[in-house]
């Protein structure tokens, strides 16, 4: 028994330290990314004109294909949201109507739906090459954007842009050999926060193109630039 | 959001329904006059639910397990179980949503003639006739009444299919969206007229 103690006090120091747990669902492949991820998920959204939350289904694509659909408590479809590069097109079934247009067409009032268009840039979460173990780096987005990525425990915690969005990762698993986080943390140059939580998620399956179509038929289409927040 | 409560009170109206399994066919406006019925004599109840969703942007079903309450005359409330855990709780036209058990309260008021009062108000006057562009088809079966109601074209939803068990409780209630989304709910143990009391919603 005295030979446990020493055991067991290094086992309970190190539940102490302030290292960052992964759950490790499978072994880690060294070198390999997310290449798609498709996942049940919670949205919550917090902003100086509402506070929203909902369930819905996420598919992403790397580098730039999302779609989103949040559903009502009775499973039928409240909001579509899709990605493709810099086209973004919401949809809402109900009142019938979809907007489309460039993410930067968006309305200035629509301070949420511009959190929606960072899903791409929070969903990339891979560490940039020669990133270092602890500390921070610039990295330059897809889009050609310098951002500042924080680094702890080779993993990417946190990342800003200059514009003023930021998103953290926690609670990160292994999936397909790969690490992803189970919740996201994001918040845009206008305070408004978005928080999204991964709850079943697939990693590096793969996605048919038509799973990031938004049907559109029968609704009527607006430009982006025209978005009345709902 | 009034869609929604749409939806809330199609719910309502096919679980309570008293409708009988007679062995003929019913005219659209005799189905929906006999839900309206049957509305009329229930105070309360109570009903376990699974609910069966299929996206075609997902290869699996999500599978939600739950239960849901309502009472006269703006009382409802749901709560899912884990995974997908969360609570919807409506008094009239205060809206209270919490997702996952230790998720931030949601909290939306609704304008008046959105209120779940207004909307039970509203389908307590008798059916005289189909509002337009609706159709609806009634067949039994047995002990098993189908009804099928297509709303008007050109909105969200395509079609309701409601199964009716023999004692005129709901067994399944299928919402076929236009892009071809299907939620499947299927109640069990519908118990009406319990005596439920303010104390049964309320959101933890």
């Amino acid at each position: 028994m005295p030979r446990l103690l020493p055991y067991l006090l290094f086992l309970l120091l190190a539940a102490c330290t302030t290292t960052h747990p992964v759950l490790q669902n499978s072994p880690m492949v060294p070198g390999a990314v997310v290449d798609t991820i498709s996942s049940t998920v919670t949205l919550s959204l917090h902003s100086t004109e509402r506070n929203l939350s909902g369930r819905g289904v996420m598919v992403y694509r790397r580098p730039d294909q999302l779609r989103l659909i949040m559903l009502s408590p009775f499973g039928t479809t409240v909001m579509e949201a899709q990605v493709m590069g810099d086209r973004l097109t919401l949809s809402y079934p109900a009142s019938g109507v979809a907007y489309q247009g460039r993410i930067d067409e968006l309305p200035a009032s629509a301070s949420g739906q511009r959190g929606l268009a960072l899903l791409r840039w929070v969903l990339e979460s891979d560490p940039p090459a020669g990133a270092p173990y602890n500390g921070e780096v610039e990295h330059a987005t897809s889009r050609g954007a310098m951002e500042r990525i924080s680094m702890r425990d080779g993993q990417v915690v946190e990342k800003d842009l200059p514009s003023g969005e930021r998103v953290r990762y926690r609670n990160r698993t292994v999936l397909a050999g790969v690490q992803i986080p189970l919740e996201l943390q994001m918040e845009n140059a206008d305070g408004a926060r978005i928080r999204l939580t991964l709850e079943d998620p697939e990693v590096n399956t793969p996605l048919e193109d038509k799973v990031f179509s938004i049907p559109l038929q029968g609704m009527r289409v607006l430009p982006l630039s025209e978005l009345k927040a709902p | 959001m009034k869609q929604l409560m749409q939806m809330a009170v199609v719910i309502l109206l096919f679980l309570t329904t008293g409708l009988t399994a007679e062995a003929r066919s019913l005219t659209p406006v005799e189905g929906l006059e006999a839900l309206r019925r049957s509305f009329a004599g229930l105070s309360d109840f109570t009903a376990e639910l699974t609910q069966e969703k299929q996206l075609s942007i997902m290869k699996k079903k999500l599978v939600m397990h739950g239960m849901i309450r309502f009472k006269k005359p703006d009382r409802f409330f749901m709560t899912l179980s884990p995974p997908y855990s969360g609570s919807v709780l409506l008094k009239d036209t205060v809206l209270e949503q919490r997702l996952g058990g230790q998720g931030e309260l949601q909290r939306i008021v609704l304008p008046p003639d959105q209120g779940l009062a207004h909307w039970f108000g509203a389908v307590a006057r008798p059916v005289t006739s189909l509002p337009p562009g609706m159709t609806v088809r009634a067949e039994q079966l047995g002990p098993v009444t189908n009804v099928v109601i297509r709303p008007a074209k050109g909105g969200q939803l395509k079609e309701l299919a409601i199964v009716l068990q023999h004692d005129g409780t709901v067994r399944k209630l299928t919402i076929e969206e236009r892009t071809g989304d299907r939620t499947v709910m299927t109640f069990r143990k519908i118990r009406k007229n319990v005596g439920l009391t303010d104390a049964d919603f309320r959101l933890e």
